[in-house]
């Protein structure tokens, strides 16, 4: 328990229409660079955890912390800030503009975010070098010299990017959605090798949402939200 | 983030040019109309001056002073040479213009007058008229063009015109046996004058000399020379306007000419007259205003369906905005910039657009309308339009943008779509 603390979940119940509890967590904490498997059905809060921990969403008791910020003390505002300048999103699909570059794509949360910007031209010097050797360790260091329209990109590249994105400026969490749901058995194996070494490489807490039980072993934890979440049994 | 709204605009350019196209449309029909009620006003009033009476036969205000100043329909009556000058030698009278109307050229009127018209005659703000080139009546046959003749016609002095019997382009007649001659060119003034020409009433009198009724008398042919020896005094005249040593004379005049024994004569004020024939149009214009204000709207509509039609399209997009830290309020912003840069480019283009029109058609409209369209600035009644236009597309802007921010309430980071 030397790590300093990631997340802290505590005594976080969120409902919909009061009456209808959809999350209860007595407690949860991760720690500054954890890599986290959280399984569970559909139904079990998987999305209401997200948009929790994401700051979209507010418990209606409890408390969340990330990075010892208690969340609900923030304005919508700061919370939207606060995700910009230190979380990383990744969807299931779909993450990337369509009318952005490879690159741009890439970049956009340097320009939501003033830190990782800062951070990226700190550690790389330039914006298009930090993109760079992010495209490089995500194995697409071909799109650095041939440019082309983010659509001609297959499923699987583009999750890199989006991975790519998720992780530069070094954002100190991860949130992914299942993000290898639509792809296939050999990209997925290869998708989930990068982004493992990635964000262990950044120190990332990593908080990877999935019900393919076959991808949790890598992972240095496995969260059940069926049994951290009693609600779910409940209903 | 600007940049974002541009490139997600471009990304949508197909649907996007539709809206900007059926908006900018509506943008120019709307600042052509008001252009149109302006400059019609504006020449309305600049047309005469200075003039205190217009004097015809009696019909009514308004059709005397259209087909006296304006050009536009027929006298229903002419007035005898003898009354005319009985009414010129009055003791009040200063000076007096003779109108003779009835022939053109290539579709342009021809006016038969007398020096007294380029003497006296005033437009707009009391302005007299002058030569660009030449000078006025001196020979018989000498004919003086308005600008606006010269220049589409392309004359220059000494040309050689022949004038048409009666009115219209296509008219078989023609004066040919009397060719007349560019004897001076007016400068342009913005009033029906551009778009008249000018001969005296003798020269008037001189070809019509051996024409009865419409058509030439079967035998009689005077040629141009032999003519100049006959008495051209003139018998009739269709107007003429008055102008008198003292205002103050203005209504006792009027009246003495209502009251006329010989012949039923009509006085009119031209300023009195002319605020009559603004109000009678005005109401149209008011109508065609309304109309284009509900072009707008409709188009206006079509820009809020286009708009919300393509946020179900963009959640996604909406999303990730949201995921690498757009607020709410700011995809709000990028909504609502959205559709005022699409208000504010279809203005620019619609007022670009009306320019293009005014500069292609202004010829066109001032030969067969006699309306004047001038490529000033936009006036202070356009801008107050065009600030109302862009208040309109950032009140429709509003509702995608709302619908917007419940979108990113609702989807969050877990998208739908």
């Amino acid at each position: 328990m030397t790590q300093p603390c990631s997340v802290s979940l505590n005594q976080l119940v969120f409902s919909w229409k009061k009456t209808h509890t959809l999350l209860n967590i007595d407690s949860l904490t991760l720690h500054k660079g954890e890599q986290v498997f959280v399984q569970g059905p559909s139904g079990s809060g998987k999305s209401t955890l997200l948009n929790l921990l994401g700051g979209v969403l507010l418990p209606h008791s409890g408390e969340i912390s990330l990075l010892d910020t208690p969340l609900s003390t923030l304005s919508q505002r700061k919370r939207d800030r606060f995700r910009a300048d230190h979380i990383g999103v990744l969807f299931q699909q779909f993450n990337l503009l369509p009318y952005l570059s490879v690159a741009d794509n890439l970049l956009l949360p340097c320009q939501f975010s003033k830190l990782r910007r800062e951070r990226t031209l700190k550690e790389y010097g330039s914006l298009s070098a930090g993109a760079h050797a992010l495209l490089e360790a995500l194995d697409l260091a071909d799109y650095i010299h041939h440019p082309r329209p983010v659509s001609q990109l297959s499923i699987g590249q583009q999750q890199r990017v989006a991975a790519a994105r998720a992780l530069i400026g070094a954002p100190e969490i991860l949130l992914a959605d299942e993000p290898t749901s639509a792809l296939d058995a050999d990209t997925r194996h290869r998708f989930m090798n990068l982004l493992l070494q990635q964000s262990r490489q950044h120190n990332t807490t990593l908080i990877f949402v999935s019900h393919d039980l076959e991808l949790r072993h890598p992972f240095d934890r496995v969260i059940d939200l069926k049994t951290l979440n009693p609600a779910y049994r409940v209903n | 983030m600007l940049k974002l709204a541009l490139l997600s605009i471009w990304n949508r350019r197909g649907t996007i040019f539709l809206t900007l196209l059926t908006l900018s449309i509506s943008v120019t029909l709307l600042m052509g109309v008001e252009k149109l009620r302006h400059d019609t006003q504006q020449s309305f009033f600049n047309t005469v001056s200075g003039t205190d009476l217009i004097v015809g036969a009696r019909s009514g205000s308004l059709p005397l002073l259209l087909y006296s100043v304006f050009g536009i329909g027929q006298p229903t009556n002419n007035i005898r040479w003898s009354s005319y000058q009985q009414i010129a030698s009055q003791e009040a009278v200063a000076w007096t213009i003779p109108i003779t109307l009835g022939d053109s050229h290539q579709g342009f009127k021809v006016i038969g007058t007398e020096n007294s018209f380029y003497e006296h005659f005033k437009f707009g703000r009391q302005q007299s008229l002058s030569m660009a080139e030449g000078h006025f009546f001196d020979d018989l046959f000498d004919v003086v063009l308005g600008a606006e003749v010269a220049r589409a016609l392309g004359y220059d002095l000494g040309d050689s015109v022949v004038i048409a019997h009666g009115l219209g382009r296509g008219s078989f007649a023609q004066h040919q046996d009397k060719p007349f001659k560019v004897a001076g060119i007016l400068n342009a003034t913005g009033t029906p004058i551009d778009r008249n020409l000018f001969i005296s009433l003798a020269a008037w009198e001189a070809i019509h000399i051996d024409w009865r009724a419409g058509t030439r008398i079967p035998g009689m042919n005077l040629d141009a020379e032999t003519v100049r020896t006959r008495d051209l005094t003139p018998k009739e005249l269709t107007a003429f306007m008055v102008g008198l040593k003292s205002p103050m004379a203005t209504f006792h005049m009027q009246r003495a000419i209502n009251t006329y024994r010989t012949e039923p004569l009509q006085a009119i004020l031209p300023g009195v007259a002319l605020q009559e024939l603004w109000q009678v149009l005005s109401i149209a214009e008011k109508s065609l205003l309304i109309v284009s204000a509900c072009v707008i709207f409709a188009s206006l509509t079509g820009m809020l369906g286009i708009l919300l039609t393509s946020l179900n399209e963009r959640r996604r997009e909406l999303a990730i905005l949201r995921a690498v830290g757009a607020g709410p309020l700011r995809i709000m912003a990028l909504l609502l910039s959205e559709s005022v840069f699409l208000t504010l480019l279809a203005s620019a283009l619609g007022v670009g657009m009306m320019y293009l029109l005014v500069f292609c058609f202004q010829d066109w409209i001032a030969l067969e309308y006699g309306v004047f369209l001038t490529l000033n600035g936009l006036t202070p009644d356009q801008f107050r339009l065009l600030l109302w236009i862009q208040l309109a597309g950032l009140i429709t802007g509003l509702i995608p943008a709302i619908k917007a921010y419940y979108y990113t309430l609702i989807d969050g980071l877990t998208p739908k779509i």
